[in-house]
């Protein structure tokens, strides 16, 4: 399976240093596994998708954020879960974030995530890993993005405060 | 005594740089996406 989201900027709506991409279950879900999975960010100036994997990237290259093998998903309903140990990635604020998640097999369960319908093709799925091309839709995930400030603000603070006396 | 004041300056910011959680769409309808079995 490889799947590309793609989320605009308006609605994410700052920058900063993402650690975290959740999706939400609808339903109960125990020991769903995904092996071989890859979760991938990437800028991408596009604001629909097109039906074609890597002209989505839009000139840019993705960076492989998360593995596990497998991911194994345990959720009750409602309940987000997310790829663990993701390494973070600078997300600029201003060009649309595509995010990408595939696998190559699976334990033949599955996990029924909240979607909804967008005004745009934002939604890109076929059953194959190295799938060049998909089918778009503009039924997109609900998404939960954790974002860490732009600087370490802590740091920073500590040496203008010190310098002020 | 500044060193002090610096240090209750120095958590409030950090506090203030917390982590933002953004939620994208809606939880409109249930979909077999993507993490469907194959």
């Amino acid at each position: 399976m490889r799947v590309q989201e793609l989320v605009p900027a308006d609605e994410i709506g700052t920058s900063g240093w993402v650690t975290k991409i959740e999706w939400q279950a609808a339903y109960a879900a125990t020991d769903a596994r995904f092996f071989d999975l890859e979760l991938k960010l990437c800028h991408t100036p596009l604001d629909e998708l097109t039906d074609r994997f890597d002209d989505n990237y839009g000139g840019n290259t993705p960076e492989l954020v998360a593995e596990a093998d497998p991911l194994s998903v345990t959720a009750g309903a409602d309940e987000w879960f997310a790829v663990p140990d993701m390494t973070p990635y600078h997300y600029d604020g201003a060009q649309n974030l595509l995010v990408e998640v595939r696998w190559r097999v699976d334990n033949e369960k599955e996990v029924d995530c909240w979607s909804w319908a967008s005004d745009r093709l934002r939604y890109l799925s076929n059953y194959g890993y190295d799938a060049e091309s998909g089918t778009p839709s503009v039924k997109a995930n609900r998404l939960r993005l954790t974002l860490e400030p732009e600087q370490a603000v802590a740091g920073t603070s500590w040496g203008v405060i010190k310098a002020g006396f | 005594m500044n060193r002090l004041i610096a240090l209750v300056l120095g958590s409030v910011l950090a506090a203030a740089a917390a982590a933002e959680e953004v939620v994208i769409g809606d939880a409109a309808f249930p979909l077999n996406t993507p993490f469907c079995g194959t």
